[in-house]
C-alpha cells in the first residue's frame, strides 16, 4: 500500500533522509521510530506528498505521489503532530467539508458524520467554534475528520502528545480496529509503549537512514537483547553509525 | 463535487461565522472601525472635491490633459500597489500558512487552493481602491457633472483592474518562488531596492520639470512625457483612465474597447496564474521547504551593540529586555524592509524638496514645508509604532510565562518596551528632522523647537503605544498584522494620531504662525515669549501620555493570570 524505493531527500547541502527502502502492506500498522531530527516527519511529508524526494519514488495505493498525487492523497489521511482546524468553523461544518472534499455523497457523509460524533464523544462541542476547544477537543475532532471518508491509508504523526489517558486508550483501540478494517496505519511516535503494544511491524530511522525493520522480536535479535522496546531502541540508535541501512519488503 | 464550489462555501462560512462573532461581541470595535474608514473616505472625498472644483473654476489650460494624467498616475501607482501586496499575500497565504499545508495533504487540486487564496488576497488588497481611488473618482464625477453610466461603470472597471493586477502579481510570487526558493530575501531585496532607485530617479525628474513647467511648454510637454510608462496605450492604467473618462465625456462606444481590454486581459492573467499554479504550485512549496540552506549561525551583532549603546541609561536587566525586543526586530526582514522604505522615501523626500525650490526660498515655504517634513514624520513614527511596537506585548502570548516567572517586576517589561520604542523613534525622527530644518536653513530656534516636538512625540506615543498594548492585549493571535488591525490596535490608531495633531499644534504652530505674520505684514517685531509657551504643554501632555497608559497597562499586566 505505501511504498518507498530508494528515497533520498536534501535540504540544501543537508542530507535528512537517505537511500530509504520500506514497502507497507495493506492493513498493516507499521510504527516508524527515530530520535529527534532522524528524518521522520520529512518521510511522512513525502508520502503524503507535501515534499518530493530527491530522489527515488514513493507510490501509495500504486500511485506515484508526485506524478500522480491527486489520486494517492484521495486514499490517505495525515494527522499531522500540530493538527489545523478553521477557527471560524464549528467542528461539525469541519467534518462537512473534509467530507465534500473526498467526494462523499450528502447521505452517506451525513451517516459518517453521526457515526464520527458517536465515536469521538464529540456531541457536547462539536458545533462550537474550534477557536474555543482545547487540545484534546481539536485531537478528536481531526481524528474524526481523518476517518470519516474511510482512508485506506492514515498517517498519525505523534498522536499522543498532550491526550490524558482515556483519550490515549481510546485512540489504541482506535488504530487497532482501522487496521482491522484493513486501513494501513503508519505511526510516527516517541511513545514505544505503544508502538510495542500495537505494531506489526517497526521500523527505526537515526540520521535519515533506516537502521532497522521488523517485528519486535526481530528487533531483539537484532540488538542481542531480550528486554523492552526501549532497551532495544536506545542500543540500536547508539549503534546506528555502524550499522548500514537495510531494505525493508514486507 | 466541483471544488472551486465547495472553497467557496467554505469562505462564506467562515465569513458568517466572524461576522456573526464581531456582531455579537464587538460592536465598539466594528463601529471604530467603520468610522475611522468612513472618515478617511469623506476627508479624500473633500480634499479631491477642493482640488477638482479649483481646477474646474480656475480654466486652467490643459485641464482635460491634467486630468487624464492624473488618473493614469493613479490607477498606475493603485496597480502597482494592488500587484505588490496580493503578491505578497499570495506569497504567505500559499507557502507559509497553515492552511495551506493542511490542503497539500488532501486530494484539493493545487489550482483550486489558489483560487481561494487568490479571492481572499485581491478582497483584502484592494481596500485601497476602494478607501482611496473611489472618493476621487466620484468626486471627480459630481465635480464636472458627468453622465450616470461613468457612475455605473466605476465597479465594472474596478473589478477588472483587481482581477488583472491580482493576477499579475500572483504570478510574480509562483515565479520567484519556483525560481529563487534559496536566496530568495536577497532577490527580493535587490528587486526593491531596484525599484527603489527608479521610483527616486523618476521623482528628482519630476520635481525638477514641475518647477521648470510654469509657462513653458517644452518642460510641460516634457513633464507629460514622464508619464510614458503610465499613459502608454500597452498600459493597463491608461485603458482604465480612458475608458473612464469616456464615459465621463458621454462617448459609451468608445468606452468598451479599453473594458474590453482590461477584462480580457484580467481573464488571460488569471488563467495563466491558475494554470502556473496547476503546474508549480507544489513544486515551489517542496522548493522552498527544502531550499534552506546550512543552518545559519546568529549571534550579537555590532547593531546589539549599538543599541546597548544608546540604552545605557538603564538598569542592566531593562536593557536586557532592550536588546532582545531589538534582535527580534532587527531578524525579521520583512519589518527592517518596510521601515527602512519609508525611512528612506522620507530622507529622500526631506533633501529633494529643498532642491525643488532652487536658490532662493522665500522664508514662508522654508517654514511650510519644515512644518509638512515634521507632520509627514510624525506620521511615519505613529505607522512604525503601531505597526512594529504595539504588537510586541500581545505577541509575547503563550510564551509570556516565560516573562512572568523572570526575578523582575512586570512593570519593568512595560518600561523595556517603552525604552525600546522611544529610543528607536527619537533616533529616527530626530535624525530626519534635523537634516530636514538643516538643508531648510531653518534658524537655530526653530530647529531646537522641532526637536523638542520630536521628543514630545517621542515619548508620548511610545506611552500610548506600550501602555494600550498591555492594556488591551491579544494573546490568542500570532499574526502581527491582525494584532494591529484589532480593536486595540485601531483603538491606538486613532489615540496617536489625535496626539500626533495636539503636539503638533501646541508646540511648533505658534512659532510658524508668527514668522507667517511676520512676512505677511512685513514686520520684524522678534519672536515674542509666548511663541515657546506651547512647549511646557506639550511636555505635560507627554507626561500625561505616558502616565497614565503606562499605569492602567501596569496594573493590567499586574493582575494578569498565565
Amino acid at each position: 500500500m505505501i511504498e518507498l524505493n530508494h528515497v533520498s531527500k536534501r535540504y540544501g547541502t543537508k542530507t535528512a533522509v537517505s537511500g530509504l527502502d520500506l514497502h507497507i502492506k495493506a492493513g498493516e500498522l507499521f510504527a516508524f521510530l527515530g530520535p529527534n531530527g532522524a528524518g521522520k516527519t520529512t518521510t511522512i511529508k513525502m508520502i503524503c506528498g507535501l515534499l518530493f524526494p530527491t530522489t527515488g519514488s514513493v507510490r501509495v495505493g500504486g500511485f506515484d505521489v508526485v506524478t500522480d498525487g491527486d489520486r494517492a492523497r484521495e486514499l490517505l489521511s495525515y494527522v499531522p503532530d500540530q493538527p489545523y482546524l478553521y477557527e471560524k468553523l464549528t467542528g461539525r461544518e469541519f467534518l462537512q467539508f473534509i467530507t465534500e472534499l473526498y467526494g462523499l455523497s450528502k447521505v452517506d457523509a451525513d451517516r459518517r458524520i453521526g457515526e464520527m460524533i458517536e465515536l469521538f464523544s464529540l456531541h457536547d462541542f462539536v458545533d462550537d467554534l474550534t477557536e474555543r476547544y482545547s487540545h484534546g477537543m481539536r485531537q478528536r475532532t481531526v481524528f474524526a475528520a481523518a476517518l470519516s471518508h474511510r482512508p485506506k491509508v492514515l498517517i498519525v504523526d505523534e498522536p499522543t502528545v498532550g491526550l490524558d489517558p482515556r483519550s490515549i486508550r481510546l485512540l489504541k483501540d482506535l488504530l487497532r480496529d482501522e487496521t482491522k478494517r484493513g486501513t494501513t496505519v503508519f505511526l510516527s511516535t516517541h511513545s514505544l509503549d505503544i508502538a510495542q503494544e500495537l505494531a506489526d511491524r517497526i521500523g527505526i530511522v537515526d540520521h535519515g537512514r533506516l537502521i532497522t525493520v521488523g517485528t519486535l522480536d526481530t528487533l531483539r535479535k537484532q540488538a542481542s537483547l531480550d528486554g523492552s522496546l526501549e532497551d532495544v531502541f536506545l542500543k540500536l540508535t547508539e549503534e546506528s553509525g555502524d550499522i548500514q541501512p537495510v531494505e525493508a519488503v514486507a | 463535487m466541483n471544488q472551486g464550489w465547495l472553497f467557496q462555501k467554505l469562505r462564506w462560512r467562515i465569513l458568517r461565522n466572524a461576522g456573526s462573532l464581531l456582531l455579537g461581541n464587538s460592536r465598539m470595535r466594528m463601529a471604530t472601525m467603520l468610522a475611522c474608514s468612513l472618515l478617511l473616505w469623506a476627508g479624500l472625498y473633500a480634499a479631491a472635491w477642493e482640488g477638482f472644483g479649483l481646477m474646474r473654476e480656475s480654466k486652467l489650460p490643459f485641464a482635460g490633459g491634467i486630468v487624464g494624467l492624473l488618473f493614469d498616475a493613479m490607477f498606475f501607482t493603485l496597480g502597482c500597489m494592488l500587484a505588490f501586496s496580493t503578491g505578497l499575500i499570495i506569497y504567505a497565504s500559499l507557502f507559509t500558512g497553515a492552511e495551506a499545508k493542511f490542503l497539500l495533504t488532501t486530494p484539493a487540486r493545487a489550482d483550486q487552493i489558489f483560487g481561494s487564496k487568490y479571492q481572499g488576497a485581491i478582497v483584502y488588497s484592494s481596500w485601497a481602491f476602494v478607501v482611496l481611488g473611489g472618493p476621487i473618482l466620484i468626486a471627480y464625477g459630481y465635480v464636472f457633472d458627468v453622465p450616470w453610466l461613468f457612475y455605473l461603470s466605476l465597479p465594472v472597471f474596478l473589478i477588472g483592474y483587481v482581477i488583472l493586477a491580482g493576477a499579475v502579481g500572483s504570478i510574480a510570487a509562483i515565479l520567484f518562488v519556483n525560481f529563487f526558493p534559496q536566496r530568495r530575501k536577497q532577490a527580493f531585496i535587490g528587486l526593491g531596492l531596484l525599484a527603489l532607485a527608479g521610483v527616486i530617479y523618476w521623482a528628482v525628474r519630476m520635481l525638477g520639470l514641475t518647477r521648470a513647467a510654469a509657462g513653458n511648454r517644452g518642460a510641460l510637454e516634457e513633464l507629460f512625457g514622464m508619464f510614458t510608462l503610465a499613459n502608454s496605450p500597452m498600459s493597463p492604467s491608461r485603458w482604465m483612465s480612458g475608458g473612464l473618462l469616456h464615459f465621463a465625456r458621454g462617448e459609451p462606444a468608445e468606452a468598451l474597447l479599453p473594458l474590453a481590454l482590461i477584462w480580457s486581459h484580467a481573464g488571460m492573467c488569471y488563467i495563466l496564474a491558475a494554470w502556473l499554479a496547476k503546474r508549480w504550485y507544489r513544486r515551489g512549496y517542496n522548493r522552498l521547504s527544502a531550499g534552506a540552506g546550512g543552518r545559519q549561525v546568529h549571534g550579537s551583532h555590532w547593531l546589539d551593540r549599538v543599541m546597548s549603546f544608546c540604552v545605557g541609561y538603564l538598569d542592566p536587566k531593562t536593557r536586557l529586555l532592550v536588546i532582545k525586543d531589538f534582535r527580534t526586530f532587527r531578524r525579521e526582514p520583512a519589518q527592517v524592509g518596510q521601515l527602512g522604505l519609508f525611512a528612506g522615501l522620507m530622507l529622500m523626500c526631506v533633501i529633494n524638496i529643498r532642491q525643488f525650490f532652487g536658490a532662493d526660498l522665500p522664508v514662508i515655504n522654508q517654514s511650510v514645508v519644515s512644518m509638512l517634513n515634521l507632520s509627514a514624520t510624525g506620521l511615519l513614527m505613529c505607522a512604525y509604532l503601531g505597526r512594529f511596537v504595539y504588537p510586541l506585548i500581545s505577541l509575547e502570548g503563550r510564551k509570556f510565562w516565560v516573562l512572568g516567572l523572570l526575578p523582575l517586576k512586570r512593570e519593568q517589561l512595560l518600561w523595556g518596551k517603552f525604552a525600546f520604542a522611544v529610543t528607536m523613534t527619537a533616533l529616527l525622527a530626530g535624525g530626519i528632522i534635523l537634516i530636514s530644518d538643516i538643508v531648510l536653513n531653518m534658524p537655530l530656534a526653530a530647529i531646537l523647537l522641532h526637536q523638542l516636538n520630536v521628543a514630545v512625540l517621542a515619548f508620548g506615543l511610545s506611552g500610548l503605544c506600550v501602555g494600550m498594548s498591555a492594556w488591551m492585549p491579544n494573546f490568542r493571535e500570532t499574526d502581527p498584522s491582525k494584532i494591529v488591525v484589532g480593536f486595540g490596535g485601531t483603538m491606538f490608531t486613532v489615540a496617536s494620531l489625535g496626539y500626533l495633531v495636539l503636539a503638533i499644534a501646541v508646540v511648533s504652530i505658534p512659532y510658524h504662525v508668527v514668522l507667517a505674520r511676520d512676512v505677511v505684514f512685513r514686520g520684524e517685531t522678534g519672536l515674542p515669549l509666548w511663541v515657546f509657551a506651547g512647549a511646557p504643554i506639550g511636555v505635560a501632555a507627554a507626561a500625561l501620555a505616558i502616565w497614565l497608559p503606562m499605569r492602567i497597562g501596569a496594573r493590567t499586566l499586574r493582575g494578569m493570570e498565565f
